[in-house]
């Protein structure tokens, strides 16, 4: 079940669209570089990692051609079959600047990818797939908010002061926090929206937001259970990027 | 059976003969082809080494003739340098003199051994030749390079630099180097006040041989320019595929190594007050110098940690390889580091945004965000403005941060809006009091002077700074680098201060002024009347203006700046021989020789005529000194009835001329020349029509009422005048 948002996205993404490439990156770059480190535990360093950028990823967008979101695959799945193209085709690189030396190029099927958990994504880089749309959606709303607006909406949502606290801090009055933080809160729903909906398959994967208790529907959950929602999927962030 | 037998070993054997012949058939090939090889690499070494060797005589006899014609005009550096390529040339000379008598010889004939003992004895000059002329032939042959990165040790010659050690490199390829200048090298650049003593440089190299494209070295170079105006590019060269820049050395550790120990003092909530306020007052300096960078029209474009040294305290941003022009109009590159770099400007990137079109200081700002971030947080902002910031930070400062990162069009707008808001934080007595409200870009008041100097005392003081010998120095040393730093601010301020009197260097003064110099030498010259001391003061100023070319003001477009630097010597040298050869067809005796020739047309022999005044008087000795027979009088009459007051001073000047060679003259104003000049007058209006006047001055000069010997009779004229019509020469020595 593809929804608009999705096909074209897709769509630009066959069409070797740098900018939807390095959209994909940046949202899911992380996700996907603590991915491949979990898969080259031991093999490959952090740089290596660390090199395969945005460029590389967009330079591989010939691998989008062999999936087909239609089929029922998840979103989250066929980026993973991405990533392991992607490795691949580093280690390939990497192999050919040393060729000559009786290395030859690596497979896709290298049993060491297996032997580290496979391409079958487990709970823990679902949970990952979600939390880096969510910092997407967060990342929108920066972008269209007025910065003290923002601001008001971390320190009182994600960093989970009180409203007095807030007010304090920006040197204004409590409603004026209050007016603040519903008018980001109305973009983040709208924005979450947007993204839940670019970057997933299947309806399994659109209604995860609504399973966290981060729904955009208002009529679904109130906006101190979004809130608190919200908050703790960016602590949880927060706390995987710490680590 | 035995038949079988006998067979079978027939077989066998004759196989194994078969196997063995065509092994010792292959064996012999491969021994012939080898032969071969040897003696065409051995005879056509010796033949090339012949040609070398004459190449580098012919080389080494045009560097000889210039470097003498430099020290003739006291070009002295120039001559230096054409001295060390002449050297250079020499040696080489006489090492392919060597391949090709004895080196190639005695190894064609398997002596090799023999030639390896001669080459051990020769001296380390000549060795080190030696491997460089090897080295080129391997290059130039596109073989593989020399062992033991001999070809690397070629490439990291840089002419007026020793190299004391290497720094590791960065993404873009290029090899780093820590220098001395030698003394001419320092000289010159701590008389731009560039450097002081004991200042070590680093050399930022570019070679082709390791893979650097042009591409690199166009990006690397385009904003030379810019950056030398602000004293951070000290020197730079291209040359041979070949690009370099030097910048000064700036010891210390960087932000991340700080950073890292200030974490592991503070333990693992977060840094402690001090901590924090040297974290700002450095955030001051990196956007003082980001001030600077921008007002300049420069972006830096790769803030981050790892690019600030601290240095006596102070933050210095180093590596100016992807700094780019503001207002340049070339398409924008995603080139940077990842998390320290704005993702909206690889968005813009990607769009094909041109540089001048976007904010650039804004995204060096972000920059400075993240970096407050790393040191506040011991780690990389993961999630660009909403990473988090778990670590002991004051709530303004946060504000500061996310505000230095958030979305481009709400960032701080300039330099000067963070600064104020640091300045503020920096000025706290208790930062953790203060509220974001507080801060200057949300209406709070500004803070009153330089702020930062305690934080800066504090960093100063916990900042390990390496010594050359690698120990900590001692305060006094440190006071004694205190003293040579302002002394070089001071310096550098004077510089960027449009070179005031007491910065302009002589070279300069001497480039300015050798050219007038050089003009009124020619013009007086000209004028004849002295000519020894004009001559003499014209060759002095020509070797003040090639000594000025010789130190040509700096210029960082590098190519450009590559190629006049590249002609220096040449440029000296055509100028030099121009200027002489123009101050000797100036020489009043070589004018003098014109007007004998126009003298030789005439047809009476009494008769000088000369064209102007100027040249009178020695037009006259000349023309007196050619006659053997001449001791008695001359006349020197004035033809020209309309002559200014100069002229009649100099047509005069001739006359005292003549009368100091010894001669009896009368000149034109004397008694008794009057009837000359009267019979003269009639003649000036027939001297193209053959007719009376010429044969009443025939008849006057026949008669020689004066008892004149010689008749210089200046017409005034601009044109060659023949007073008496007529094909006959005059042979003065006859007369």
């Amino acid at each position: 079940m593809l929804n608009n948002l999705t096909t074209g996205f897709v769509a630009r993404l066959r069409d070797r669209d740098t900018a939807a490439w390095f959209e994909l990156w940046e949202t899911f770059g992380p996700v996907l570089e603590a991915q491949l480190a979990k898969w080259g535990r031991g093999r490959i360093g952090a740089e290596t990692v660390r090199d395969l950028s945005q460029e590389t990823l967009a330079a591989l967008s010939t691998s989008i051609e062999r999936y087909d979101p239609a089929k029922g695959a998840r979103f989250s799945t066929w980026l993973l079959a991405i990533a392991k193209h992607t490795l691949g085709d580093e280690m390939d690189k990497r192999t050919a600047l040393k060729r000559g030396g009786g290395q030859r190029g690596t497979s896709l099927d290298e049993t060491w990818m297996g032997a580290a958990g496979g391409v079958q994504p487990d709970s823990a880089y679902e949970r990952a797939v979600f939390e880096a749309k969510v910092l997407k959606a967060l990342r929108l709303v920066e972008r269209d908010c007025d910065f003290a607006d923002f601001e008001v909406y971390r320190m009182r949502v994600l960093e989970g002061r009180s409203g007095r606290d807030v007010a304090e801090a920006i040197g204004t009055s409590e409603p004026t926090v209050s007016r603040r933080l519903a008018r980001v809160r109305d973009t983040l729903r709208e924005r979450l929206r947007e993204v839940m909906l670019k970057f997933s398959f299947t309806q399994d994967e659109i209604s995860e937001a609504e399973r966290n208790g981060a729904s955009w529907d208002p009529t679904k959950a109130a906006d101190v259970l979004f809130d608190e929602a919200i908050g703790e999927i960016h602590r949880a962030l927060a706390a995987s990027a710490q680590r | 059976m035995a038949s079988l037998i006998s067979i079978l070993i027939f077989g066998v054997v004759g196989v194994l003969g078969l196997v063995l012949a065509i092994y010792a058939l292959v064996q012999g090939i491969r021994g012939l082809i080898w032969l071969c090889e040897h003696v065409c690499r051995h005879v056509f070494g010796a033949i090339g080494s012949g040609l070398r060797c004459v190449a580098a005589g012919i080389v080494s006899v045009v560097l000889a003739v210039m470097t003498v014609l430099s020290v003739a005009v006291g070009a002295w550096s120039n001559a230096r340098r054409l001295g060390r390529r002449l050297q250079s040339q020499l040696e080489i000379m006489l090492m392919t003199a060597y391949d090709a008598v004895l080196g190639h010889p005695l190894r064609l004939v398997m002596l090799g051994p023999v030639a390896d003992e001669l080459e051990h004895g020769f001296g380390p000059s000549l060795q080190a030749t030696r491997r460089e002329m090897h080295t080129r032939r391997a290059g130039r042959a596109g073989g593989p390079r020399g062992a033991g990165g001999s070809r690397g040790t070629a490439s990291t010659k840089f002419p007026g630099y020793r190299i004391v050690g290497t720094l590791k490199g960065g993404g873009s390829g290029a090899k780093l180097y820590v220098a001395e200048p030698d003394a001419k090298t320092f000289d010159k650049l701590a008389s731009r006040g560039e450097i002081v003593e004991g200042d070590r440089v680093v050399i930022k190299c570019f070679d082709s041989a390791h893979g650097v494209t042009v591409e690199q070295v166009v990006r690397e170079s385009r904003s030379l320019e810019p950056a030398r105006a602000l004293g951070l590019v000290l020197d730079h060269d291209l040359r041979g595929g070949r690009f370099f820049y030097v910048m000064r050395y700036v010891p210390g550790p960087s932000l991340t190594e700080l950073t890292h120990r200030m974490h592991s003092d503070a333990g693992a909530a977060g840094l402690r007050d001090d901590h924090l306020q040297s974290a700002v007052a450095m955030a001051g300096e990196l956007l003082g110098t980001l001030g600077r960078y921008h007002s300049a029209g420069l972006w830096h474009k790769d803030v981050k940690p790892d690019n600030i040294i601290v240095e006596d305290g102070r933050a210095q941003l180093v590596d100016l390889g992807l700094m780019t022009p503001l207002r340049s109009a070339m398409t924008l590159t995603t080139h940077g580091t990842e998390y320290f770099r704005d993702p909206e400007l690889v968005r813009m990137a990607m769009r094909g945004a041109k540089v001048r079109d976007v904010e650039g200081q804004k995204f060096d700002l972000y920059g400075v965000g993240a970096c407050l971030y790393a040191v506040v947080e011991n780690s990389f902002p993961a999630h660009g403005g909403l990473s988090s910031i778990s670590k002991r930070c004051p709530e303004a400062l946060r504000w500061v941060i996310r505000r230095a990162m958030t979305d481009l069009d709400q960032r701080y707008a300039s330099v000067d809006e963070m600064l104020a808001d640091l300045r503020v934080i920096g000025a706290a007595d208790n930062a953790f009091a203060l509220k974001p409200a507080d801060l200057p870009s949300m209406g709070g008041a500004r803070a009153a002077g330089d702020v930062f100097d305690g934080a800066r005392e504090h960093v100063r003081a916990h900042t390990p700074v390496p010594s050359r010998s690698g120990h900590r120095l001692s305060a006094v040393e440190q006071r004694a680098n205190a003293r040579r730093r302002v002394e070089t601010a001071r310096a550098r301020a004077c510089a960027r201060m449009g070179r005031p009197r007491q910065c302009m260097t002589p070279p300069f003064a001497v480039r300015l002024i050798a050219p007038v110099i050089f003009a009124a030498a020619a013009a007086w010259s000209a004028a004849s009347l002295f000519y020894i001391p004009a001559f003499a003061l014209g060759v002095i100023a020509l070797g003040l203006a090639g000594a000025a070319f010789a130190h040509p003001p700096q210029r960082l477009t590098a190519v450009k700046s590559d190629g006049h630097r590249g002609m220096g010597g040449v440029t000296v040298a055509v100028v030099v021989l121009l200027g002489v050869v123009a101050l000797l067809t100036l020489r009043p005796d070589a004018r003098s020789s014109v007007e004998i020739d126009e003298f030789a047309s005439t047809e009476h022999p009494l008769l000088t005529a000369v064209r102007t005044s100027r040249a009178t008087g020695t037009a006259a000795v000349g023309a007196a000194d050619a006659s053997p027979a001449l001791n008695g009088r001359l006349l020197v009459v004035d033809a020209s009835p309309a002559r200014s007051a100069p002229d009649r001073a100099m047509l005069d000047a001739g006359v005292t001329e003549l009368r100091a060679h010894g001669y009896d003259v009368i000149g034109p104003r004397d008694a008794g020349s009057a009837d000359a000049v009267a019979g003269a007058l009639a003649v000036v209006g027939t001297r193209s029509v053959p007719g009376e006047g010429e044969a009443a001055l025939r008849t006057w000069l026949d008669s020689n009422p004066l008892g004149v010997e010689m008749v210089v009779w200046d017409t005034g004229e601009p044109e060659p005048v023949v007073i008496l019509a007529g094909n006959k020469p005059l042979a003065l020595e006859a007369r």
